[in-house]
């Protein structure tokens, strides 16, 4: 079992999210940074889509009640087994009463923790994710981020792991691609323009719902109502004080502001690691160049694969 | 990569490389709605859908833009809309649900607002919302919330200047031309004239959602409370 000693700013069990939900309101949640969840997971030879820890802006202190493997991803900074040092994107054994200390966090917004075997929290509607703001599932059931005494249990490693090993983890940058909307038309000249050139600010109003942007506002030539329609993670909306909104985890599942454009998958990862008064930039894209850049990405998970294929 | 169709009054456009959506331009109406509920009917009898989302006079689909070829989708999705004209118009998923309702008093605040506002008594105005007949049309806003079609023209109200922090979770409300019940407590600005016990989303139920689209919906009065 992990005890929480100090949780961080808002650490949550997560996974790949609750699927086929949405026509009853009910948004995908899971992890903001998908691909270093991923990584994590894979690192300590657990599936795909086991629950893993979250970390929203450490430090994060945790005291380990059982021998396993775990694994850190994610935006870096300093972490520690009983204070000797212990690296990203790498797994390392840890001993019964252990203490792991995580972060600050030097740029960046959160880290993911898996552990052997994987948290066991409920699943509830499919996943274990946490939708802190609808209030259910995670660890308690009722969309709970962590706080000081709880306790996580974990099970057992899923395959014998015999060696640490470590992998490279993909490069951050702050430049994502975007596919414009169909709606990209109505926007004027220069507000398109101004949109992929500006420099953008994460705002501090930004949480798991959206990553609510500052910088010169957007103008539409017509100001037409848009109806509700299906919205999806990365899709970005403009509201009437021309401030974008990038949706992630926890958007709702329809919305009706116009929108400028969409995030590409293969760079939601990047969105996910976007901290408070980060700068993103934005970059036109294809759809074509998207799916490119999500098969490349699959490429990289697959050297992944075989490499801790070539430990066992 | 917009596919805008005059003749059947369409338009098909990706709102990722992994989404679609397909919007009516005609004007909303239960018909192009049901044609709608119909349309994502059928899509779920595929197994390719992630997700599949009707909206208001639209419907959005989720998939894995890997596996499957979004002008592909998109061109499929031309041909079902096509085939929506020879549907029976009555096609819908025939589901009744009444909900129970605790008109006024604390459980309706606003409700003698409303009915000032509409220059009715608040028996007629009960009398007006609880016999009609309304149509979930989609499902979005939170896990559960309604938006409803259907409210009689005589009781629309606008929306309080001024939102509530806190709507308790069950209060049904009025917001310009709609009508609605809140499933959970969260902050809101509609007219708030009664409340019901009824749970609209439960995510232990094998059916989390006590409404789905297409669904007819009838209020029925429990009691009327006073000030």
């Amino acid at each position: 079992m992990l005890e929480v000693v100090i949780p961080g700013l808002i650490s949550s069990i997560q996974d790949l999210g609750r699927k086929n939900q949405m026509h009853i309101g009910v948004s995908h949640s899971g992890a903001l940074d998908q691909l270093s969840f991923h990584l994590a997971n894979r690192l300590v030879e657990n599936p795909a889509n086991t629950p893993a820890l979250e970390i929203i802006m450490p430090p994060a202190i945790f005291t380990i009640h059982k021998d396993c493997w775990i694994a850190l991803t994610g935006s870096f900074c300093s972490a520690s087994l009983d204070n000797k040092v212990i690296w990203f994107g790498r797994r390392t054994q840890a001993k019964k009463g252990q203490t792991l200390k995580i972060g600050p966090i030097p740029r960046g917004l959160c880290c993911y923790l898996a552990i052997s075997g994987g948290f066991t929290a409920p699943s509830l509607m499919n996943s274990s994710a946490t939708d802190i703001k609808a209030g259910f599932g995670g660890h308690t059931k009722e969309g709970s981020t962590l706080k000081k005494g709880d306790h996580l249990a974990f099970g057992e490693s899923y395959c014998k792991i015999n060696q640490d090993v470590g992998i490279k983890l993909p490069f951050w940058d702050n430049t994502l691609r975007v596919i414009t909307s169909a709606e990209y038309s109505q926007f004027t000249p220069k507000s398109q323009q101004s949109f992929f050139e500006q420099d953008w600010i994460v705002a501090n109003s930004s949480n798991r719902m959206g990553f609510r942007l500052q910088g010169k506002p957007l103008n539409r030539i017509e100001r037409t109502d848009i109806l509700s329609q299906g919205v999806v993670r990365g899709v970005i909306q403009v509201p009437p004080n021309g401030q974008p909104i990038i949706l992630a985890a926890e958007a709702q599942t329809t919305g009706g502001y116009p929108r400028i454009g969409t995030i590409i998958q293969a760079d939601l990862w990047k969105l996910g690691q976007a901290g408070i008064n980060q700068t993103l930039k934005f970059k036109p894209c294809s759809i074509d160049e998207a799916k490119e850049a999500l098969m490349r990405q699959q490429a990289y998970l697959d050297r992944v694969e075989y490499i801790l294929q070539s430990t066992r | 990569m917009v596919i805008t169709n005059k003749e059947l009054q369409v338009s098909i456009y990706p709102v990722s490389e992994g989404s679609v959506t397909l919007a009516s331009t005609c004007s909303v109406s239960l018909p192009v709605q049901k044609k709608i509920w119909w349309l994502a009917a059928k899509l779920r009898e595929q197994e390719k859908y992630i997700d599949i989302v009707p909206g208001m006079n639209n419907l959005t689909v989720i998939f894995d833009p890997i596996a499957h070829d979004i002008e592909k989708i998109m061109s499929e999705l031309l041909i079902l809309w096509k085939n929506t004209d020879y549907i029976d118009n009555a096609h819908s998923l025939q589901r009744e649900i009444t909900i129970s309702v605790n008109y006024g008093g604390h459980f309706g605040p606003d409700i003698e607002e409303v009915a000032s506002l509409c220059k009715m008594s608040v028996t007629q105005l009960i009398e007006c919302h609880s016999q009609g007949t309304y149509t979930v049309f989609f499902i979005g806003f939170q896990p559960g919330f309604a938006y409803l079609g259907g409210l009689e023209a005589c009781i629309a109200t606008p929306r309080r200047a001024e939102p509530r922090l806190e709507v308790p979770a069950g209060s049904i409300g009025i917001g310009g031309s709609q009508t609605g019940i809140y499933p959970k407590v969260s902050p809101g600005g509609w007219q708030l004239i009664g409340r019901t016990d009824a749970i609209l989303f439960d995510p232990y139920r094998e059916q989390p959602s006590l409404l789905l689209p297409g669904d007819t919906l009838r209020f029925a009065v429990n009691q009327v409370s006073s000030c």
